[in-house]
């Protein structure tokens, strides 16, 4: 095994009844390393999660998390904190516990607690926020919030399904710019499942695609674009022509 | 509906509730009560006095009626709260589900008559933990079919998140299930206590008039044509649960 490998999958399947989700998957990740996994709706992006997550079982194949396999143990002994779509804080408990919320299950002292908190909340601009509930966060607040809820138990690894999906365009780029920040100050290792394609190039150091229960790997950014099944170089194409069009327009005025 | 309209109408539905409470409260209380008479001719407290004497017991009752509905909707309540959990992820729920509406669809009592063999093979038939076993077979399904429709994707979601964030199942349910389930909670303990509260024919049936739950005691002072000291048990029967229901209206109220 590779000495840098954080998270090595080795062929992992999963079917629900007869559909196959999952076929003979594998790839490996290295530790500090952002993978952006891009694929449509189906395609088992959130069933890999799931699996990785120990939310759901595979039919078979192997985990290995830092060199030891992880597939027996469940959720809360992996050390892998899986983020929906959706923040899901908890709507009793205010910022500052949402965010302790992983300190608190592991019983450390009070004080640690506060001071850890309250240090991620200043780092996340949460700071005046702390006494607040859920209901009374913005959505990119809540965002802060549900990923600093994750971050405070220094994570092996972050599975991400599509977070950012329900902010709009500014602050998406808001939490995607922030999000790559933290993640490259901790040194945290992540997995970003996206359909989007320009959140799949902006964020990850590799790219991977999903398509029929297998993962295509790309080892350069330019490999991905050059790709068709990728549509990466059609959409370029199609901004390139729009350029262009409003580039002739004001020729002729 | 205009405002007035609606005030005659809630009137005459607190009315429902209120005149036959008055009415056995005014019989508890009456001396001699002769028709054509709308109001007692006299008033005393002997009855109230009477029903607490070791001949009648009422207290007694009221307490081992108290105790059982007490640890029915305890142990129903939550041990449904639990399973509806596991029966939301199983593949089997719709099956499972069904078979909770088993015991309404039989009606209790013919319920405790298919399985009164199993009560005097375990010689439970004529004690308390037996009538407080046959008072759990129908407030479990009730409470199971009352969470069914409690645990939905976004609960679920959540108590999954509380795992990967490294909470074990007893933190997730003290930190995560039960503070975001006090309202559900509080209505299935609440309605599971009433089933349990108010359950004659189980009782009678199981308990060979040998359990003085009160319900039993109610129907054994009318069938003894003792009108006053009945009132008296009807009145200790209703007030616990409007107690309960004054106590939870927060919850309650917000839920049903």
């Amino acid at each position: 095994m590779n000495e840098t490998n954080m998270l090595k999958v080795i062929k992992l399947n999963k079917s629900y009844g007869k559909e196959r989700v999952l076929r003979d998957l594998s790839f490996s990740l290295r530790e500090g390393d952002i993978l952006s996994i891009l694929g449509r709706s189906g395609s088992g992006k959130t069933t890999l999660l799931k699996i990785l997550a120990g939310l759901k079982e595979p039919d078979g194949g192997e985990v290995l998390l830092r060199g030891q396999p992880v597939l027996h143990l469940p959720p809360q002994k992996r050390g892998m904190v899986y983020l929906y779509q959706e923040t899901l804080l908890f709507p009793h408990l205010n910022v500052f516990e949402n965010m302790a919320f992983g300190l608190r299950v592991r019983k450390i002292p009070g004080s640690e607690i506060r001071k850890r908190t309250e240090q991620l909340l200043h780092e996340l601009g949460m700071a005046g926020h702390s006494a607040k509930m859920p209901e009374q966060l913005s959505g990119g607040q809540q965002q802060r919030v549900a990923f600093g809820r994750a971050l405070i138990i220094n994570p092996s690894l972050l599975l991400l399904d599509e977070p950012f999906g329900k902010l709009d365009s500014r602050t998406r780029e808001e939490m995607q710019e922030l999000f790559l920040r933290i993640c490259r100050e901790h040194r945290i290792s992540v997995l970003f499942v996206t359909h989007d394609l320009k959140e799949a190039l902006c964020m990850g150091d590799r790219i991977a695609r999903m398509e029929q229960g297998q993962l295509k790997m790309y080892a350069k950014r330019s490999d991905f674009i050059r790709d068709a099944a990728t549509g990466a170089k059609k959409e370029m194409d199609f901004w390139t022509g729009i350029r262009e069009e409003s580039k002739m327009k004001n020729n002729e005025q | 509906m205009k405002p007035v309209t609606g005030k005659i109408l809630w009137a005459l539905l607190a009315s429902l509730f209120v005149l036959p409470a008055a009415y056995l409260l005014l019989l508890s209380f009456s001396a001699s009560w002769h028709f054509p008479l709308l109001f007692p001719d006299a008033l005393t407290g002997k009855w109230w006095s009477l029903g607490f004497t070791s001949r009648f017991a009422l207290l007694g009752s009221m307490g081992l009626s108290l105790g059982i509905a007490a640890g029915v909707s305890l142990l129903s309540t939550f041990a449904a709260f639990f399973s509806s959990r596991w029966m939301a992820l199983s593949r089997y729920r719709s099956a499972l589900l069904l078979s909770a509406y088993f015991p309404f669809v039989l009606s209790p009592v013919v319920l405790a008559a298919a399985t009164y063999i199993f009560f005097v093979r375990l010689g439970w038939n004529g004690t308390v933990a037996g009538v407080a076993f046959a008072h759990f077979l129908i407030a479990y399904p009730y409470a199971v079919i009352l969470f069914s429709g409690y645990w939905n994707e976004r609960l679920l979601t959540m108590d999954a998140l509380a795992a990967t964030l490294g909470a074990g199942s007893f933190q997730r349910y003290r930190r995560v299930l039960f503070p975001l389930s006090r309202g559900v909670l509080a209505l299935a303990l609440f309605q599971t206590f009433l089933i349990s509260w108010f359950e004659y024919g189980l009782s009678s049936y199981i308990g060979l008039g040998r359990v003085p739950v009160l319900t039993v005691e109610v129907y054994r002072y009318i069938s003894e044509a003792n009108p006053h000291v009945a009132a008296v048990a009807s009145l200790l029967l209703v007030f616990p649960p409007l107690l309960m229901l004054w106590v939870n209206k927060r919850f309650l109220i917000r839920l049903i």
